[in-house]
């Protein structure tokens, strides 16, 4: 990566480095801001890796269930799945993290 | 050759432009994809369809930007054997949202070997794709710029999407626009950073547009949640893979283009947005700084605050938007459908005298 020779952008990416410093300076965005950032995206990256993970146990649940499960007994079996896939819609709600 | 086609695709567009091209010069030109994607069924034959011909008349035109098994059929075709490289993304960049695609791109950097020996010429994008040929042993490389299909934009917009872009734009506030594959190596995720920035120190009322398929879908749903948990989910729009007049509806609408990739081979959309007069800010890094060249505001980095300063400062100032705008448009031409087809044609014809 080298710095842009540019003349038309130069001088337009020196004066917005001195904007970043007056930002800073300022206190209207800092160093920490742009850190927070980065957490924030790295939560929503791991919730959403996290996520097919669980949607495949979930779907693997319901293989074994349908196989070894009675008709007779199914209602049951749902109530017992919506509960297994409890941790699943968590998740998508975004309040464990 | 090709190792899977599919519609609104770069790499795809090219090789059916690329057919046109051969049939145009007088040859008998069929594509063979290992994937044929919806909409592209009737006009690719399946790899498995492809003849062996040891008569010395059949030719391979590899489109190389990923591996696998398509490779390996073209280092064992007893036919003569060109490459049209379009770069490989790095597997450290993908792996960690889609590993057998990590898996795919090191295998392609490791068939690039295998196919350096048989093939007797080579097409890069751009002449950072060329240093890269050169670097695994190909000896005769020419850069032929990205072949774009020449009606495609050149359609009008789609009325509905301009008119839902344009209400949006009536209520104040710039925006931003990215167009590319919705993947990690594209940096989407840095691109809401910036704008993040952006909509806080400068504009608030800003919007930014992240037009493309999506690359696996831990990626977009990522993008998603980042966006809504910075507060901003209705001022982002991933509107996935779009219509050519809803595309060109983007681009007329666009104030100011952003590309923050980690890596590019040449990446079409800069051209495509320097041609609708978008003025373009862009990470130099890979092939960007030779697609951009001096029509551009390269950035050293991508700080979300320097990013955001820069895109500010640009549309503050008419005389230096104006100024790239113009600069845009003339480096532009340096790609337009005529001028890439004549590069095109004269490196086949380089190709053919090879002996």
């Amino acid at each position: 990566m080298s710095e842009n020779p540019e003349p038309l952008a130069a001088p337009l990416i020196a004066a917005a480095r001195a904007d970043v410093e007056r930002l800073a300076t300022t206190g209207r965005w800092t160093a920490a801001d742009a850190a927070e950032l980065d957490r924030a995206f790295e939560r929503s990256a791991t919730g959403a890796l996290r996520a097919p993970r669980l949607a495949e146990r979930s779907l693997l649940l319901r293989r074994i269930a349908r196989r070894f499960v009675p008709a007779s007994a199914r209602p049951y079996l749902r109530r017992m799945l919506a509960f297994a896939e409890r941790p699943l819609r968590v998740v998508r709600a975004g309040t464990n993290r | 050759m090709i190792p899977s086609i599919i519609e609104h695709d770069a790499v795809s567009n090219h090789t059916f432009v690329a057919q046109r091209l051969l049939r145009e010069m007088g040859f008998v030109s069929e594509i063979y994809a290992a994937i044929i994607g919806p909409g592209c069924a009737g006009r690719v034959h399946p790899l498995s369809e492809l003849p062996f011909l040891a008569d010395g008349r059949q030719w391979i035109l590899y489109q190389c930007s990923i591996g696998g098994p398509t490779a390996d059929v073209v280092v064992r075709h007893p036919g003569r054997k060109l490459l049209d490289y379009h770069n490989i993304t790095p597997a450290p960049l993908v792996e960690r949202w889609l590993p057998p695609l990590g898996e795919e791109s090191r295998l392609g950097r490791q068939q690039l070997q295998l196919l350096a020996p048989v093939v007797s010429y080579a097409l890069a994008r751009s002449a950072y794709n060329a240093a890269e040929l050169a670097e695994n042993g190909f000896a005769r490389t020419t850069v032929v710029p990205f072949l774009a299909d020449g009606g495609n934009l050149e359609q009008s917009a789609d009325p509905s999407w301009l008119e839902r872009l344009g209400k949006a734009q009536a209520r104040g506030g710039a925006d931003w626009l990215f167009v590319g594959q919705i993947a990690p190596h594209k940096a989407q995720h840095d691109v809401i950073k910036a704008f993040a920035c952006y909509r806080r120190v400068y504009d608030a009322d800003a919007r930014l547009h992240l037009v493309g398929r999506e690359m696996g879908s831990a990626y977009i749903d990522a993008l998603r949640r980042f966006a809504a948990a910075l507060g901003l989910k209705d001022a982002i729009s991933l509107p996935g893979s779009v219509s050519v007049g809803a595309l060109v509806a983007y681009y007329e609408t666009a104030d100011v283009f952003v590309c923050l990739s980690d890596h590019e081979g040449f990446c079409a959309p800069i051209v495509e947005a320097m041609s609708w007069g978008i003025p373009v800010v862009a990470y130099a890094v890979a092939a960007v700084p030779e697609t951009v060249g001096e029509a551009g505001v390269l950035l050293p980095d991508k700080s979300p605050a320097l990013v955001a300063s820069v895109v500010h400062r640009l549309l503050a100032d008419p005389s230096t938007r104006s100024s790239l705008v113009a600069a845009g448009r003339l480096h532009a031409a340096r790609y337009t459908p005529g001028v890439a087809s004549a590069v095109f044609c004269r490196a086949i014809e380089a190709a053919l005298a090879v002996p």
